[in-house]
This record gives structure tokens, sequence and C-alpha cells, in this order.
């Protein structure tokens, strides 16, 4: 019976749900999750170091850990004990010039042992925007449809109207609780 | 229910899904398809399999279903007519799901079975008849008779299994959504059963069948157990159902009367309490109201009973129901001010979920004192307005806060004093996380709180030889983890800045793993959700789970970077003075030293400010461990500030060069004690002359007296410290010494080595002169060459020798010879050279060989006479002693002297030719000795001599040795791992065709194909078999040349020792395997004279594995040309008499099998059938006489001389014995070494 042990249980207790929110910098992170925790989402700067807000969406407990996006701190992503389990990848849909750079990033961050069994959820940001590329360019830049077992999905979305954020969140924890946790 | 095969993956752990998926599907199939019948069968092993899920429960959830159901039908069947029932299958199915729930929770097992409302009837009645069943078997006498004879405890434990799932399954049946009048059929007119009969006995207020499962339970309240447990979750679930009041009411009066009988009943009255626990926790809290009123009295005196006195369960029992209680008074409501944001959780809801999951009672009573303590908390928010119950309230409070034990109490609501136990400290945060956690701690006490919490956070109290506080450390932990999720960063304020530096420091320098990695964890989360800590990113980006779960790197590496931080530099800094260095663990304080020097860096001005001028004073403290941490850390500080590049002041140095003084004076190293403090004291007159401190001729004195001092100490850590401090102050302080001085300290350690009775100072010696600077041993070489080498030989009497001393000394020969050539680690400087043309500046040219320094003809004559050849002749150190092979240290210590001296002198040597050639010759000696090392038994051994192997041979192959090109292509790029296992051993055997190597070869192999461990002797024996045959197979003068090594060696080894069985076994392999039985008697003298050492061993020999191995070889040379055939034959059916039954049954065997393709003399008076017949037929092993006539009839049937029983003695030993042939009686002694066998013998007429 230690603090581990007491977050291990609590976790299932509670029917926690533990979500990375990650991507490049400037994708949208933090404005996403002002956004669905009801904050002030017109003021944002650059996220230094991390976040985490707790949520309660459909009887599940979200702990969203809001990682910042600069090149710098992406080596923390790997840095947390607890398990990680759901991805939230969130994309810059107008910025077009960094898809690769963004392909290769995921590409790399699924390769983190420690995310192996996480589910993805491909966030298409900005999609407010003129000239966003849709969900389905983004599937194939990203070349979804080549990832082997993992359960992921795509969503357009929104942070600043709000559009398809619940949509992306549904599919996410309907995901994870179903692998997790027993259905009452 | 998802299919998703990949399911929750737990941190730390591989399992990530139930691999055995199938297999237990499988088996339940078979208890399905066999009606229940299989389920014994099943068990053990779907047992094995949920046990390893024991940690990870939640993989089995996505079975449950198809394992519960099931099995539930098959319980389901066998109730519909309970009399028949087939008791057996019950319990075995029962088991089965017994299994179930204890691994993944009854909880979550329960939800599986079916509830419907017919089952309702028939569950409750194959209950009550099991509960008969057992009950008239309990009663009959113990246990229920078992056919398959189970353990006794097993018999006994397995009937509850049975009643523990059926009132399992009783506690959902209770929930039927209708009234149970209307189940109940024995109201429906027709009376059935023993149900009904039991029922309409408890009169008014309740339908019969409620009756029964209220009796049942009743009685199992008494019976301790898990089946208790279940009772009163019957209970609880049926008595607070809405119409169940009058039965309800029965029970209050029942259970009260339970409670207040006093100790005398102790299992009903634990049992009682779990039931009103149960009862409270789940009912409606205004239905309740009244019943709890009733009950508390009973629950404060239980609390304050005997029993409760002693007993944890008790206890925890009485805790937890006044808990309940009081939730029963309270009204729910929310705290306003709590940190909400998006969750919504109601507190009550929370204080009251989940009970029951401690099993320890240690576990069990933390578990009860911390609910206890948050609905303590809960009814002092609310007592003021709460005016209803205030009474009740109030008692409820004082029960709970005195149940927590009071001290408890005052630490955590008064703030006050420390001297609690680490029990309350324990409970105290566990409570406050638990408050926390609830958001009931008032925001306002939080500055109160903290520097409580900081305390914990480093609670460690010594008891014994260890210190206790680990759980507190961590429930700290677990304090600001709570803290961090519960209130919002304005809330937390100022408080967060005091738990900052001490969760760093706890995550950094705990002790234990699990407290730096549970600090660690609060530490980010603080940061993830406070955001406010200074750097807190890039400090977690260095500390997290990780990086500190290895002390070294969290003290060495983690904890540096984060004091580069200015916030957290002192924090830790004074943590380790203040704390670490002064703890009760040896390890941790010198850790701890080292820490400290790591620090030195980011602020060398605290260090002579502030850490110094704290340390000093502490090294001649009263306290050991304070004394120890002071000594110790600054001599880690010395060479840490010097590297800083600060200059001590003046009086600092003063201070730290009279440490030692003053130890000294103060006779601290002298008893209980000194032994700890000495290894410190040496590291600080290490570290002392490496930062060339200056010293007092006074001080001067009193470092070397200590070092003398600790170099005869017993411990081998204290002499290593003194020998590393020996060479550091002999450079820096001694060449200033008078010659006389310098002279003595050598003559001192030389003459140390000799003293045969002081062991310690033999080691020590050896150790010191190898520690010496050139200046001092130059000129006394030949002398300290020569103590050295003499003492690296065994000695002749057993007693004196001394393992480690031998080590050293080799060790020291190869140092000292390395010093003398200048390469040695100590080169002093300025020191007077009194030799020639030295080469002293070859030191950075290590490698050697291609240097090109040239030395003096005498030094390399001394190198070869007075290092080298000892150092070979210490390869043959082959002694044991209990501990086994130790003169292999030896061997390793030689071994690696001659890799480190011979690449060195090949080179130096080309202008002397006569040293040149003695040198080669001595590495070709070492190239064959370490060759014979790496195929020897020791895997460490093979593996050290393939690593000199390859240190040597670049440097022999240059100085053209004959053997080092072979030798090199057999090792090339073979990684060391395939020498210790084994997989070099073939390559390496295959040199066997070169008959220089053989003899060093054969030796090694042999060696290893007589060691005790089958594998290695199979491999060994493989290797040596099919290089003959590769290599000399039908090569006559090679095989002839490979016969007379294997003599050659064993004359080397004769009669007894190490090697005597080896050669037996290895001799054996060599005939039976390899061409070498071509070696045939007219044209060969080798089977003759092999025969000739093979009788020679087994004279008089009383080793049975050596009589086997040399019956085989016998039988071997049997199947040969005369004259050795005949000489074997007899040698061979001599040890049909030999004394142990085991040699002649074994003799016998190998005999049979020999004669089966024995091809009799030519002319005919060899009755080869008869003998097999003899042989075959006789009971060898049986009593002596018999077998002795037997013996006599197969001598006859070779026509040999009978009776020649003269095996053991040919000659020297016993000449009469010789002439046995021809005067039967004077063999007797042979077998039988008493006199009684003698006559016997004789009197039977032979």
């Amino acid at each position: 019976m230690g603090l581990l042990h007491i977050i291990r249980k609590v976790k299932c207790k509670e029917h926690e749900i533990r979500l990375l929110l990650v991507g490049l910098d400037n994708a949208g992170k933090t404005t996403i999750v002002k956004r669905i925790s009801g904050e002030d989402a017109s003021t944002v700067s650059p996220t230094l170091g991390f976040n985490i807000k707790t949520l309660e969406f459909g009887g599940y407990q979200l702990n969203v850990w809001d990682v910042g996006g600069q090149k710098t701190l992406r080596p923390y992503w790997r840095n947390y004990f607890e398990q990680t389990d759901g991805l939230v990848w969130v994309v810059d849909s107008t910025d077009r010039r960094r898809l690769a750079d963004c392909a290769e990033e995921l590409g790399k961050l699924l390769l983190e042992e420690r995310l192996a069994g996480a589910t993805l959820l491909i966030m298409a940001n900005k999609q407010d925007v003129p000239g966003a590329l849709s969900a389905e360019a983004i599937r194939e830049a990203l070349q979804l449809d080549s990832l082997v077992g993992r359960q992921w999905s795509i969503v357009a979305c929104s942070a600043v109207n709000g559009s398809g954020l619940l949509e992306g969140f549904q599919w996410m924890v309907q995901d994870v609780a179903s692998r997790i946790y027993l259905l009452d | 229910m998802s299919g998703a095969p990949d399911v929750e993956e737990e941190p730390n752990s591989g399992l990530r899904l139930v691999e055995e998926a199938p297999e237990l599907r499988q088996l339940l199939e078979r208890v399905d398809g066999s009606a229940g019948e299989q389920a014994e069968a099943v068990f053990p092993r779907f047992a094995q399999i949920l046990s390893k899920y024991q940690e990870q429960a939640q993989l089995l959830d996505p079975l449950l279903e198809g394992a519960v159901q099931p099995l539930a039908a098959l319980l389901r069947a066998q109730a519909a007519d309970p009399a028949a029932a087939d008791l057996q299958r019950v319990r075995g199915v029962s088991r089965l799901l017994w299994q179930l729930s204890m691994v993944r929770g009854y909880k979550t097992v329960l939800r599986f079975f079916p509830n419907d409302v017919a089952s309702f009837e028939p569950v409750v009645a194959l209950l009550v008849h099991l509960d008969d069943v057992e009950r008239q078997q309990r009663q009959e006498g113990g246990a229920p008779r078992l056919e398959d004879g189970q353990g006794l405890w097993e018999a006994q434990a397995r009937p509850l299994h049975g009643l523990y799932v059926l009132l399992l399954w009783l506690s959902m049946l209770v929930l039927i959504p209708f009234d149970i009048v209307l189940v109940d059929s024995s109201l429906g007119g027709a009376a059935t059963g023993q149900a009904a009969a039991a029922g309409s006995a408890a009169g008014a207020g309740y339908p019969p069948l409620v009756g029964t499962i209220l009796r049942l339970c009743q009685r199992y309240l008494a019976s301790p157990g898990s089946t208790r447990e279940m009772a009163a979750v019957v209970l609880g679930r049926l008595l607070t159902r809405p119409d169940m009041a009058p039965t309800l009411r029965e029970f209050l009066g029942w259970g009260c009367q339970a409670l207040g009988s006093g100790d005398s009943q102790r299992a009903s009255f634990l049992g009682t309490a779990l039931a009103f626990a149960t009862l409270f926790k789940l009912g409606q809290r205004s239905a309740l109201l009244a019943p709890a009123a009733q009950v508390f009295p009973y629950a404060v005196q239980l609390l304050g009973s005997q029993l409760a006195a002693t007993n944890a369960l008790a206890r925890k029992l009485a805790v937890k129901l006044i808990q309940r209680i009081g939730l029963i008074f309270l009204r729910p409501r929310t705290a306003a001010w709590r940190y909400q944001k998006g969750q919504k959780s109601s507190i009550v809801a929370n204080l009251g979920g989940g009970g029951g999951s401690g099993s320890g009672t240690a576990a069990a009573a933390a578990e009860a004192q911390q609910r206890a303590a948050a609905a303590a908390a809960a009814a002092e928010a609310e007592a003021e307005e709460d005016v209803e119950h205030a009474e009740q309230l109030e008692g409820v409070i004082e029960a709970l806060l005195t149940g927590l034990a009071d001290r408890d109490t005052v630490v955590r609501w008064s703030a006050a004093k420390g001297g609690a136990s680490d029990t309350a400290w324990h409970g105290g945060c566990l409570g406050l996380a638990e408050l926390a956690r609830r958001g009931l701690l008032l925001p306002e006490r939080l500055p109160a709180v903290a520097p409580l919490v900081v305390r914990a956070l480093e609670y460690d109290v010594r008891r014994g030889h260890c210190s206790v506080g680990a759980h507190v450390r961590d429930a700290a932990a677990y304090v600001c983890w709570a803290f961090a999720r519960a209130y919002s960063p304005e809330a937390l304020g100022a408080t967060v800045a005091a738990l900052a530096p001490a969760l760093i420091t706890a995550a950094c320098y705990d002790r234990k793993v699990n407290c730096r990695r549970a600090a660690a964890a609060a530490f980010q989360e603080c940061v993830g959700r406070l955001g406010a800590f200074p750097h807190g990113i890039d400090i977690l980006t260095a500390a997290d789970y990780f990086t500190v779960s290895a002390r070294q790197n969290a003290y060495l590496c983690v904890a540096p970077y984060v004091a580069s931080f200015p916030e957290y530099f002192q924090p830790l800094a004074w943590h380790l003075l203040r704390s670490k260095l002064r703890h009760w663990e040896k390890g941790l304080r010198e850790l701890a030293a080292q820490a400290l020097a790591a620090l030195v860096p980011h602020r060398p001005a605290f260090f002579l400010d502030e850490a110094l001028p704290f340390l000093l004073p502490l090294c001649t403290d009263g306290v050991l461990e304070a004394r120890h941490g002071a000594v110790a850390a600054v001599a880690e500080l010395l060479p840490a500030l010097r590297l800083a590049r600060v200059e001590l002041p003046a009086d600092l140095e003063a201070a730290a060069a009279d440490i030692v003084l003053a130890v000294e004076r103060g006779r601290l190293t002298r008893g209980k004690g000194g032994e700890v403090l000495r290894p410190a004291i040496c590291r600080l007159v290490q570290t002392t002359a490496a930062a060339g401190l200056a010293l007092r001729d006074e001080q001067r004195e009193c470092l070397l007296g200590q070092l003398r001092d600790n170099l005869r100490h017993a411990t081998p850590e204290v002499q290593a410290a003194a020998a590393a401090a020996l060479a550091a102050f002999a450079a820096r302080y001694l060449p200033h010494a008078s010659p006389a001085a310098q002279q003595q300290l050598v003559q001192h350690f030389a003459a140390a080595l000799g003293d045969v009775g002081n062991v310690a100072a033999r080691r020590g010696g050896a150790l010191a002169l190898g520690a010496l600077p050139r200046f001092l041993l130059e000129p006394r070489q030949a002398e300290v060459l020569a103590a050295l080498a003499a003492a690296s030989v065994p000695e002749e009497a057993a007693e004196a020798r001394d393992a480690e001393t031998r080590v050293n000394a080799a060790k020291a020969l190869a140092q000292v010879a390395l010093t003398l050539l200048g390469q040695g680690a100590a080169a002093a400087p300025g020191s007077a050279n009194t030799g020639g043309p030295d080469g002293a500046d070859a030191s950075s040219g290590s490698g050697g060989s291609g240097s090109g320094v040239c030395l003096p003809a005498e030094a390399l004559q001394q190198a070869c006479d007075a290092v080298v050849a000892p150092l070979l002749a210490a390869l043959d150190d082959y002694s044991i002693d209990n501990r086994g092979d130790v003169g292999s240290w030896v061997r390793e210590a030689a071994m690696e002297g001659l890799a480190r001296l011979l690449p060195l002198l090949l080179p130096a040597s080309q202008a002397h030719p006569a040293q040149q050639q003695q040198l080669v010759a001595l590495a070709q000696q070492a190239l064959l000795a370490l060759l014979r090392q790496a195929v020897e038994r020791i895997a460490r051994m093979r593996e050290a001599a393939d690593a000199c192997l390859q240190q040597l041979l670049p440097a022999a192959a240059a100085a053209g040795v004959p053997l080092a090109a072979d030798l090199a292509a057999a090792v090339a790029g073979r990684p060391v791992e395939e020498f210790g296992s084994l997989e070099a051993l073939p390559q390496l055997a295959a040199l066997v065709a070169r008959p220089e190597v053989q003899p060093a070869l054969l030796e090694g192999l042999t060696f290893s194909i007589g060691g005790l461990d089958a594998q290695l002797g199979a491999a060994a024996g493989n290797a040596l078999a099919d290089a003959v045959q590769e290599q000399l197979q039908e090569d006559l003068p090679r095989l002839e040349q490979l016969g007379s090594s294997l003599l050659a060696v064993w004359r080397r080894h004769r009669r007894g020792g190490r090697m005597c069985t080896p050669l037996l076994l290895a001799a054996d392999l060599l005939l039976s395997r390899t061409a070498l039985r071509d070696l045939q008697p007219p044209h060969s003298a080798f089977p003759e004279q092999l025969l000739e050492l093979v009788r020679e061993e087994v004279k008089g020999c009383t080793d049975v594995p050596r009589l086997h191995a040399a019956a085989g070889v016998l039988c071997q040379l049997a199947s040969l040309e005369e004259p050795v055939r005949s000489g074997a034959l007899r040698a061979a059916l001599g040890m049909l008499g030999n004394r142990y039954p085991k040699v002649r049954r074994y003799a016998a065997e190998q005999l049979y099998t020999m004669l089966l393709t024995f091809e009799p003399a030519e002319d005919g008076s060899q009755d080869v059938e008869a003998a097999m017949e003899l042989v075959s037929a006789t009971a060898w092993d049986g009593p002596l006489e018999g077998v002795r006539q037997a013996r006599a009839q197969v001598f006859s049937c070779f026509g040999l001389p009978e009776p020649v029983a003269v095996v053991a003695r040919p000659q020297s030993a016993q000449p009469a014995a010789d002439a046995g042939a021809s005067k039967p009686g004077g063999a007797a002694v042979d077998e039988n070494a008493s006199y009684q066998a003698l006559l016997t013998h004789t009197l039977r007429g032979m």
C-alpha cells in the first residue's frame, strides 16, 4: 500500500481515463482544453510545460494532460509512469508546410513502448479557418491507414467554434472505456 | 463487454492480456460438459492460471461472463432438487467460483450470477441442505471423509467454498424487486422441505423463507472466515429491503444482545459488528436513524472492550461501525469551497464507497483509521448545524478520535509535538490525504498542516538495526499528491513553497525506491496541476519515475542536476548534511558523502562557508554515525573542492589536516565502531594526500601510523582502503622523509609477509608493497620481490596457508614489477633515481609493444626470475578449502599479472638475446598455462584466461613466441562469453594436434572431464574426442605422441590428488572413442604403461568414483592384445571382489559389456560363455562370501590363476600380495581389512 498502489486503485475505482494531448506547437491543444473545460479560450499563449485538467465525461473522469508542443518539450512526452489510455494528436489543418514534420513526429510517438496500447484520436483542428485541409487529406498525409494494431479515428474540429470536439471525445472515451472498464 | 484483445495494461508489468484465455475456456468446457464432475480435477490448473493475474485482475474481466454463467447454471441445476444434489459436484463447482471471486473480488463476480426470481428458493434450499450435511459431517468426526486423501486443511476448508458461493449468490437474489411473500412457496399452502419447516417456527412478522435465511446467516456470523463476511452481506442486503422492517427489528435485538454479552462470545461478536456495519452502509439514512442510535452504545463498548485491546480486527470493525453510524447521523452536503472544475461527486458517497477491502490486519487498521478520520472531519465540519443528533454526534467524534490513538489526533489537529509513534504519523498522513482528496480539509488549515507534512516526508526513526518510516514518508507523498489534485493553486498558496523542496529532496535522497518514486510522482502532479513550481518542468524531466529508481543515479546524477537551480541547492545540501550523513545505514552515508561532493561545482563557497565548518566538529562527535558521515564527507569534499579550483582557507586546511590526529586522540578507531570509521579515515588520508594538505610532522606520523595499523586490520575492506591511501600518502609525503625511515617502512611490510602467525598482517603487507611507489621499492627491490614470491607459494603446513595472502602477493608481485619498470600508477614526483637508464618516462605509453623502450639486462633478468617464474608457478595453485577452489583466486591474479607484464617485457628485451630467449620461453609457458585455464572447470576462470590471452597474444606474436600465431587464430573473434559457456571449447581442443600443446591442453580438458558438472564434463569430453579423431586418426606416430603426453601428465599427478579420477575418466574416454586404442602392445608401449599407472591408482584406493573410473579403463585395456589383455583382465576381475558392493556391481556391468565383444584365446582355454553367465547371474553386491566363490569361478573360466585378488596391491605396498597367486591366504586382506575376514577366508580352505 504505497502511493503508487493508491494511484492505480484510484484510477480503477473512480473510472479515470488518462489522455495525453499532444501535437506540434501552435496546433491548438491548449485552446481545445480550455474550450472543453469551459474556460476563456481567447487568450492562449504557448504552453511551457504541461497542464493537467480533470474533466468529467459520460461517467468517467478524464485526466487530460496537455503537453506543450515546442520542440524542446518533446522529450517530456514519455515522462510519466502512469498508464496513458488515450492519445489525442492535434493537427493544425492550416499548416501545410509542416505536415510532413507532423507525420514524422506522430510516427515517432507511436513507436513509444509505453504508449503501445493507447487509443489514438487525430483532431484536424482549425477547420474554421478558410483553406484548412480536410480530415480526409490529413488522414492521407499522416498515412493513418497504414497503422497496424491500433484503434484510431480522425475528426475534423475547431477549438474556436467548438465543432467536432464532442464527437472526438465521445469516440475516445467509448473506445478506452470498452477496453478498460467493465460496462455496467 | 469488449472483445478487444488488448486489455488494460498495468504499469511495470509485462502482462497485458490473459494469455491462457483459450485454456481457461477449455477447462470450463470440461467442467460444463461433465455437469460439474470434472470441477475438482480442473481446479489446480484453474487456480494456477488465475493466481498469475492476482495483481491485474481486471484483465480477467472479458472472461468473467463466460466463466461465471455456466458454473452458476451448474449450481442452479443441482439446486433444482436439493435433497438429491450431488454435493461433491456442488463443492467442486463452487470452488472454481470461489477462486474467481478471490482473485477478482466478489463484487465484480457477483454481477454475472443469474438473478431470476425462480432461482431464489432453490438456492436457499440447496444452501440449507449443504449446511445440514456439513454440520452432520462435522459432528460425526471432524473433517468430511475424502477418498483421494487430500490434506486435512484442504479437506476442512473445502466445504466452506460451497456455502460461500451460495451465500454470495443469495446476497443478490434477496434484492428481487417483489415482495418475498410472493416468492415463498411455503405460504402457497404446500409446505415443502426443510426451508418451510425452519421458517414457520419463527412466527409472525415475516415469511418463513426470510426466517430461514436469517437464522442461517446468524449462525455463520459466528464462524470465522469468508463465510462470515458473506453472511453479513446477505443480511445487510436483506434487512435493508423496505419490506423487512419487522425482521430488522428482530435482528437488531438479537445483535445488540450479542454485542452486549461481553467477551465470552467473541466470534459472534465480530460477525455481528460486521453485519451492522454492512447494514448501515447499504441502508437508507432516514430509515436507519433509530437503529443507529440503538446500536451506537454497543459499538462504543466494543471499541473499549478487552477484545479490541488485543485484536486488530475487532478494533477495525468497531471503528468502521462507529464511522458508519456517524454517517447515518449526518446529512450529506457539499462544501462550497471545494476545488471543483468539472469534478462532481457527493462527499458522502465517496466516504461510504468501497468498504472492507483491507486484508492484513495492519492494513485494515490503517484503512479503518483513515476512514474514521474522514468521518470525524465530516462530523466536525457539520456538527454545528446538525442539532438533531448533536449528542450522539459528539459521542461519535470522541470515539473516533480516541480510537485513532489520541497522539494521532494531536498531531493532526493541534499541530503539536513529535514523539508520536510511526503508526500515528502514518495514520495521520493517510487521514490527511483522504480528507484532502474528498475536499474536507479547510484551506485555512493548510498552513498549519504543511510543516507537518514536510516533517513526515523526512520521517525516519531508528529502531534497533534498521529504521522505520518508509510508510510514513510514502504517505506524506500521498498527502502532497492529494493536495495537488484537490486544491486550486490560489488555495494552496504559500504551502507549495514549503512542500516543493521537501518533495524534491525526498525524490532525490530518500533511502527507499518506492518513496523516491512516490515523491517524484507527487512532484509531477504538483507541477502539472499547480504550475507555480520553480523550474518544475526541467526538474521532473530529470527526476522521473525511472531516473530516481536507482539510488546511485538519484544521488549522483539527478540530485546534482536539481541542485543547479538555486532554489533547491540549500535544501538538498542541508538535507545531506543534517540527515543523510548521519543516517543509520553505512552505505547510505558513504553515498551521501559522494553526493555532497557532487554538489560542490554549483556553489563552492557554500562548502567553505557553511558545510565544512558544520562538518569538521562532527568528525569527533560522540555518535558513531555522525562521526563516520562527517569524516566520509570531508574526505570526499577535499578532492571535489580541489577540482573546482578552490583554495581552502588556512584555518580550514589546518582543521582538516588535524582530523585524523583528533580521532586518534579520542581513540575513536578502537573498539566497537572503529571498523566503521577506519575505511573513512583511510579515504580521508588518501584525499588529504591527493589534495596536498600541509601536514606537521606529528600529523604525518599519525596518518602513517593509522595506515600501518589499518593494513593489519582483519577486514579486507579496511585493508584495501588503507593500501589505496598508502599509495597516495607515500607519493605525496614520503619523498622528503629520511632514507632510513623510508627503508624502515619497506622492511616493515616485507617482514609482515613472513609473519605466519598473523594472517591479516600478511595480507596487508602484500597489499602495501603493491601500493608503494618506485622510489621506495627500488633500493630494496630484490628483497621485496623475493618476499612476495615466497608469499605466493602455498605453505607446507596446511594451517599456515592463506589463500588471500597468496592472492595479494601475486597481485603485488606484478604490481611491484610494473612499478619498478616505471609503469606503475604511482610514479612519485621528484623521486631519486638510483638505477641507470630505466625508462621512467614510459608510463604514458602503457600499451608497451610499440614504445621501443629497452630495459637493461639485469632488470630483465630480475623480472624473469623473480616475477614471471613465480607467477607461472602460482598458476599451479589448486588449493581448496571449505570455500571451494580458493586457488582459483591466486591463479586469476597470476594470469592477470602475466598478461600485464609480458607485453611490456617482450619488446623491451630486443637488445639482450639471452634474456629475450628466456622471456620467449616463459611467454610460451604462460600461453600454455593460459590455454589450460581456458578449458578448465570454472567459467569465470575460462573467461579471465581468454581476456588475458587477448591481452598477451599480440605482443607474444610480435616477439616470435612459437605458439602465439596458432593460439591467436583459435581465440580470435570469439566473444569472452563463449569461453564461459563452453562454445569455444572445440576450437581450443583442436590444438591437440600440436605436441607441445598436448600436456597443457590434456591437463585442462581432463580436469574438466572429471568435474562435477555433467554438462561441462560432456562438453570437454566431446571436444577432446572429436579433436583427436579428426586430427590424429590413422597417424600412429602422432597418436603415440599423444599417448606419451597423457602419460607424462599422469606421472606429474601420480597417486591420488585432484587429477586422479579425471585422468582415469579421460583415459577411458580416449580408449573407447578415439583411435588411441589402435596403439597395440607389440608396437606400442603405451597400453602397458597405462595399465601400470591404473593399477597403481587402484591400489588401496577407497574412493568409489575413482574405482568406477578405473573399472572402465581396465575393461577397455582388457580388450587389447596380450600381454596387456590378461593383465588388465586380472585387475578387472579382481575388482569383482572389492570391499564396496557398489564397485563390485559396477565392475561386473563393465565386464559384461566388455565380454560381449571379447575374443577368447585361440587355444580354447577360455570359456567366455560360462564367464558371462557367471558375471550376469551373480548378485555381486550381495554378501562378500558368495561373491568371492563366484569370482574364483570366473577366474577359472579364463584360465587365470585364482584367486587373484592382487589388483589393488601389485608390488610395493605389500609384496606378499603380489605373489598371491601361489599363496592364496595372503590375498585376503585385499577385500577386508579386518582380521576376522582374513580368518574366515583362510578357513574356507583356500
